[in-house]
């Protein structure tokens, strides 16, 4: 990335011990023993230049989960008062030339922190969604990258983006594209249901109105119906009100419940909920008998979960 | 007992855990920082397998390695750093690393070193103690490292469950719960601790690194077996019900004819009787462990609710090498020690493979390592 050539010439390397036989022995390559010997030769100075910058850099490429080096570049920012926004854009490279390297988010964050209480005139430079571009890229090549995500949702509660309408479009966005991105939907529910005070029935119909139409869509699908799950137990509703919908994904001769177009079952999310839903009716055969119908036809490998379950139902049963 | 059509190659496994306890290519630097985790895999490995059969010299040099390259002791506390080559790195910048203590613990007892003869355990408890975090949103927490600022030490990097996880297994390895409290004089904040997991629950059953996160088996696993080593009692929580049904949600299957139409590039046949880490995600053989830990943690009776024998056909079949020795990610990548650790650990929680030691759910080590521990660790005031 840099195009100054440095030398450390006046620098007498650490020679990284290859003779003496030690467990897990790494044949170092030429590059890694010059590129860390003259590091820690730097660190034992405490060496503050621009050189010691430059060669963090490299020895980020080939050492990423050493925390020091990281330590060790965040001084030497500090020493020679770098501008930090320069430093925001060198992250951003190296984010996208080593997608795995995740270290770099946690330092993303220190910088970004080190800014917000630098003076006001520099925090107020500071604009959120300059990191907008950035997670999208990142997401763009892996759309369940973890540790995007979770950063996204630190930047979202530091900035208090939970509304932000950029932010609610980029997340509808992923969600229309791939509607099994699991991640995309934990944080959709992080920007609607995780800051109390934001939540409003108007919010709580229109997410569950979403959700419905998106199961609809793809009724087999774990996160949409966790999504849907999950505001009726945060929210505390009854989820009995979800049995005509339920019954949408569910045709049973079995259950004595019958439609012209298909016979079977569509959701197993439906299918189990509908089982929950009996338990609260108090319909306590019937949820057995779907329990029964999960494990022996159409989830079978989880058949002694579904028994196990059952059998809750059935002392609930003979103890009324 | 179950049946399954396939057979263990201990003898290879033996091999591919010696192969990579020697010499190691030079694409593997990039894991420098991580090698007493790599320590740890092979030695573990071949002790599940009962191939530990190191010579009392090999013994002691292995144990003199660990402590030479390794242990950073100040005047202040004792902890391990996480790469040899950084002991040259002067005062300021030779760092103690929590995960790397945990590492350096479980070999020691590994290769039956007494370690309580060599260390202060209220020195390694300051480390672990310097490392939590005691306000703002990471509270209860702890660092991966330690900044040294003119001798003042401050937790340095990203705080997470796993991280929570290392730090109550340090403190268990130290036997510091086994202390009086007025004789704990370095002991972490437990209740923090207990409560910064917590609240990490996530309305789904998982636990997530950060509130309201994605939930993730990896941080289910270490969350359940953090709080288990601070003796929480789940039995009196109804939240975990809710854990068990996501726990039981990760073994993958894609039965017809539910699955016939829809096509998923996340949806494998080959990953079926295996295990996912997410909602709609890859299988991977290290999930199989920290599945099966997570449930054998929430009690023993509960292995059983998941498909045992489809999963042992998912690693033996799939993820095991049959030329090289070790198991894989999947059934496309090339085996390596933390997986083929991880699908051992896994066989070993039933009694289905004999010829496997059995593996503490929670301290992740071997029988005979943790009878070594309990018989032998004991730190004289």
């Amino acid at each position: 990335m840099s195009e100054v050539q440095y030398t450390f010439d006046d620098v007498e390397p650490v020679k990284i011990n290859t003779e003496e036989p030690q467990l897990c022995q790494i044949l170092y390559d030429e590059e890694y023993k010059t590129t860390m010997g003259l590091l820690l030769a730097l660190l034992q100075n405490e060496e503050y230049s621009d050189r010691a910058l430059y060669l963090t850099q490299k020895g980020i490429e080939l050492l990423a989960s050493h925390y020091t080096i990281w330590i060790y570049r965040y001084d030497i920012l500090l020493h020679l008062n770098k501008d930090l926004f320069e430093e925001l854009d060198w992250c951003e490279q190296v984010a996208l030339e080593n997608e795995k390297n995740y270290q770099i988010w946690n330092y993303r964050q220190l910088i970004i922190e080190r800014i917000l209480a630098t003076t006001t005139e520099t925090s107020r430079k500071y604009e959120p969604h300059r990191e907008f571009p950035i997670l999208e890229a990142m997401l763009d090549s892996d759309p369940k990258n973890h540790h995007v995500w979770s950063y996204r949702k630190w930047l979202v509660e530091k900035f208090q983006l939970f509304r932000d309408p950029k932010e609610l479009e980029y997340v509808e966005k992923i969600i229309l594209s791939d509607l099994r991105n699991n991640s995309a939907w934990s944080h959709r529910y992080f920007l609607y249901f995780s800051n109390p005070e934001l939540i409003t029935s108007e919010i709580v119909d229109s997410e569950i109105q979403f959700v419905k139409a998106l199961i609809q869509q793809s009724p087999q699908n774990p996160s949409s119906w966790n999504y849907l799950l999950g505001i009726y137990k945060s929210q505390k509703l009854n989820i009995a009100e979800l049995e005509s919908f339920c019954l949408q994904f569910i045709v049973l001769d079995e259950l004595k419940l019958q439609d012209e177009e298909f016979n079977g079952v569509k959701s197993l999310y439906a299918l189990e909920t509908l089982a929950k839903i009996n338990l609260k009716n108090k319909k306590y055969n019937d949820s057995i008998k779907i329990y029964d119908l999960l494990g022996s036809q159409y989830d079978k490998i989880r058949v002694n979960y579904w028994n196990f379950e059952k059998k809750k139902v059935q002392t609930i049963l003979t103890s009324i | 007992m179950v049946s399954h059509s396939s057979q263990l190659y201990i003898e290879k496994h033996e091999k591919f855990f010696h192969r990579f306890l020697t010499v190691l290519p030079s694409k593997l630097q990039s894991e420098d920082a991580n090698k007493l985790a790599l320590i740890y895999f092979n030695l573990y490995g071949l002790s599940i397998i009962r191939k530990l059969n190191f010579s009392d010299v090999e013994r002691k040099f292995f144990v003199d390695c660990i402590y030479k390259d390794y242990l950073l002791d100040t005047d202040k506390f004792t902890a391990f750093r996480s790469t040899a080559n950084f002991k040259y790195g002067g005062e300021k910048y030779d760092l103690p690393n929590l995960s790397s203590t945990l590492f350096a613990l479980q070999i020691l007892l590994v290769l039956k070193n007494d370690y309580s003869a060599k260390l202060n355990n209220h020195k390694i408890m300051r480390f672990v103690k310097l490392s939590q975090f005691q306000s703002g949103t990471m509270e209860g927490s702890f660092a991966p490292t330690l900044i040294n600022n003119k001798s003042i030490h401050e937790p340095f990097g990203e705080s997470d469950i796993r991280l929570c996880y290392i730090a109550a297994s340090i403190r268990k390895l130290v036997k510091y719960d086994q202390l009086s409290e007025e004789k704990r004089i370095n002991d972490i904040n437990v209740n923090s601790l207990i409560k910064y997991v917590k609240s990490r629950l996530n309305i789904d059953g998982g636990f997530s690194s950060q509130i309201k996160d994605e939930s993730h088996l990896g941080y289910v696993y270490c969350a359940l077996a953090c709080l288990k080593l601070l003796d929480y009692d789940f039995t009196k929580d109804e939240e975990f019900e809710s854990v068990l049904h996501w726990l039981l949600q990760r073994q993958v299957d894609y039965p017809q004819p539910l699955y016939e139409h829809i096509d998923y590039e996340y949806y494998r046949d080959e990953d079926v009787g295996g295990f996912n880490g997410r909602e709609n995600k890859l299988g991977d053989t290290c999930y199989s462990w920290w599945c099966l830990g997570s449930l054998q943690i929430l009690g023993s009776e509960y292995l059983n609710l998941t498909n045992l024998e489809k999963n042992y056909n998912y690693l033996l079949q799939r993820t095991q090498n049959g030329l090289l020795g070790g198991f894989s990610k999947d059934p496309h990548s090339n085996p390596d020690p933390y997986h083929s650790f991880l699908a051992l650990a896994s066989l070993s929680l039933t009694n289905e493979f004999p010829e496997l030691e059995g593996v503490d759910e929670s301290l992740v080590i071997t029988s005979s390592s943790k009878e070594f521990w309990i018989n032998h660790i004991s730190f004289t005031d």
